[in-house]
């Protein structure tokens, strides 16, 4: 895979508030970039600089074509849906996907109803936008930018406010965007569960700083279970972590930490207890995304 | 960007509210009309007419004088035409769908540039109809004689002029404070010619300092040419202008009128357009 898209140490500031303080991402073609941090961690402001809506106080972003384009014929393949969608009321659907076509130059009204119909909502006919539910919207906001046939794809939140059935189609949404029409997509979320779900690589920022950026296998690896223990006797207890054939472990310091078999705590535990051998204090320890992204953050699991 | 001016078109066709406007205006048109008709043909004899002389001039009235009373001395025009302005400029950063476009372009000012060309072209077609109607409209008045056309083409496009020039003003609010209120207020200053008093004022008081004979300035105040030479800075105001141009003028006052307006307009737009490149974008 060849980058899309990286920022060089871009910062925004409002006033004496950094909302964005240097930040370096890099997104890979065709994966889906998930940017997690809680409200107010500067994801949408990020996003928002990317989509040419906030001016960045300083560093920059490329947009990278995979065939030599330049930044200014790469952005028109940019799609954006920040916060929540952003429609004409009294228009229909059709009429808010024209708007934009017309500005994009894009003349084939099929493609436009056809999208209608890819993101579920080809029955909707001359309905004003303002009749329909929050999750058609947030449909309807997906739709109208993927009007100019993008590259890359920005969603902020897509799922805030949706029902279980609403989040679980726009995750549908986003699964056949990647795999049908191969677009990259960033994608920004304080909810880390549906984040994982989706996401192949991950921009960990919190007020403002990029504190992570890996990829699944990165954070598995960075995430894997651990057990985690202290014994009287550290000698002792090697020699009988190789007799049960337990070879990856370190002694670090006091204690001892085991990353395999990790399950079998009560075993080993026992096991030591016949060599007359005391278990001082035995965890597993092991992250989800949600307390790796604690650890790196200390904050409290209120994201 | 003709893209984008083009979309901008497409919404303003599929809004309500340009066709609320527009039948305003034309019904502004027609009681405008229904006055001039009081006023020059007298149908209730109570001699309107005398009142306006200063106006047109006493007997028939040409189609300067009626291009002046149906649209450049008509509030209801600019104060209309004020409403679409603000609302062709604000509409897509209130409902957000700017965000939806700003990808098109690095230079944000080409967005500024697209969205004035949209606005002007607007005006454009609102004057040629209320300039269509309201000659029309005047050929069904006895006192109205066709003469003078040179004279009205030079009125028609200086009136023009002003009018694209306040309403870049009007865009370059809207624009910049994102909120449609400042846009709203300049307009209606500028129709109600508040701001003509305040000039006139000012006109006094420069005058009286640099020693000008008080006469000719209070004289040139009530639009009376003494020929006496006096800077007054209202002559530089884009609503005074506007509000005092007559097709009559001599060459001098209307190349001020128009270099005026021309001013006026390259500063709104450039002003918006710089500043655009350096604004976040509120949407």
């Amino acid at each position: 895979m060849s980058l899309i898209l990286t920022t060089d140490s871009i910062t925004k500031k409002f006033g004496s508030k950094i909302a964005v303080n240097n930040v370096s991402i890099h997104v890979e073609r065709g994966e889906v970039y998930g940017l997690i941090g809680r409200n107010g961690a500067g994801k949408t402001t990020l996003l928002k600089m990317l989509a040419n809506l906030t001016v960045p106080t300083s560093g920059r972003y490329s947009l990278i074509g995979a065939n030599g384009e330049s930044q200014a014929q790469m952005m028109p393949r940019v799609g954006v849906l920040i916060e929540e969608p952003g429609v004409f009321q009294n228009l229909s659907a059709l009429q808010n996907l024209k708007a934009k076509a017309i500005a994009f130059g894009v003349k084939d009204e099929k493609y436009l109803t056809d999208l209608l119909d890819f993101v579920g909502l080809g029955y909707v006919g001359k309905k004003s936008v303002k009749n329909f539910s929050l999750g058609m919207k947030q449909r309807l906001g997906i739709a109208l930018a993927l009007v100019n046939s993008p590259e890359i794809l920005l969603l902020d939140e897509p799922i805030n406010g949706l029902d279980p059935q609403g989040i679980a189609e726009v995750r549908s949404l986003i699964h056949r965007l990647v795999t049908e029409r191969k677009l990259t997509i960033i994608l920004s979320s304080h909810i880390l569960d549906e984040l994982a779900k989706v996401a192949n690589r991950y921009g960990i920022i919190h007020d403002g700083v990029l504190l992570d950026e890996a990829t699944n296998e990165e954070l598995a690896s960075r995430c894997k279970p651990v057990l985690w223990f202290k014994t009287s006797d550290p000698e002792k207890t090697k020699m009988l972590l190789g007799t049960m054939g337990i070879t990856q472990y370190e002694y670090v310091e006091d204690h001892f930490e085991i990353h395999e078999r990790v399950d079998e705590g009560g075993s080993i535990s026992m096991a030591l207890a016949k060599e007359d051998v005391q278990t001082l204090e035995m965890r597993k320890e092991g992250q989800s995304l949600e307390e790796y992204y604690f650890q790196l953050t200390g904050g409290a699991p209120n994201v | 960007m003709f893209n984008v001016l083009r979309m901008h078109m497409y919404r303003v066709s599929r809004s309500v509210s340009t066709y609320v406007l527009a039948g305003l205006m034309i019904l502004f048109l027609f009681l405008s009309f229904g006055l001039a008709f009081l006023i020059f043909e007298d149908p209730l004899s109570i001699g309107l007419a005398d009142a306006f002389k200063d106006v047109y001039g006493g007997g028939t009235v040409s189609p300067s004088v009626m291009h002046r009373f149906f649209i450049q001395s008509n509030d209801a025009v600019i104060i209309l035409l004020t409403i679409f302005g603000v609302l062709l400029t604000h509409s897509d950063f209130s409902k957000g769908f700017a965000k939806n476009t700003y990808t098109m372009f690095e230079r944000k000012s080409k967005f500024v540039l697209a969205k004035w060309g949209a606005l002007v072209s607007c005006v454009t077609v609102t004057y040629v109809t209320l300039t269509a109607l309201g000659l029309g409209l005047s050929a069904l008045l006895r006192s109205f004689e066709p003469v003078g056309w040179d004279e009205y083409l030079k009125g028609w496009i200086v009136v023009y002029l002003c009018l694209v020039s306040m309403l870049t003003l009007v865009f370059m609010i809207t624009s910049l404070f994102k909120s449609p209120v400042g846009g709203m207020v300049i307009g209606l200053v500028l129709a109600t010619g508040v701001f003509q008093t305040l000039e006139s004022l000012l006109d006094l008081l420069i005058a009286k300092l640099s020693g000008a004979d008080m006469d000719a300035a209070l004289s040139g105040m009530m639009g009376i040419d003494t020929g006496e030479k006096i800077f007054r800075i209202s002559d530089y105001c884009l609503d005074n202008v506007y509000l005092s141009y007559k097709s009559s003028m001599g060459t001098a006052d209307t190349v001020r009128t128009i270099v005026v307006a021309l001013v006026y307009m390259a500063l709104a737009l450039g002003l918006t357009m710089l500043l655009s490149e350096k604004k976040d974008v509120r949407v």
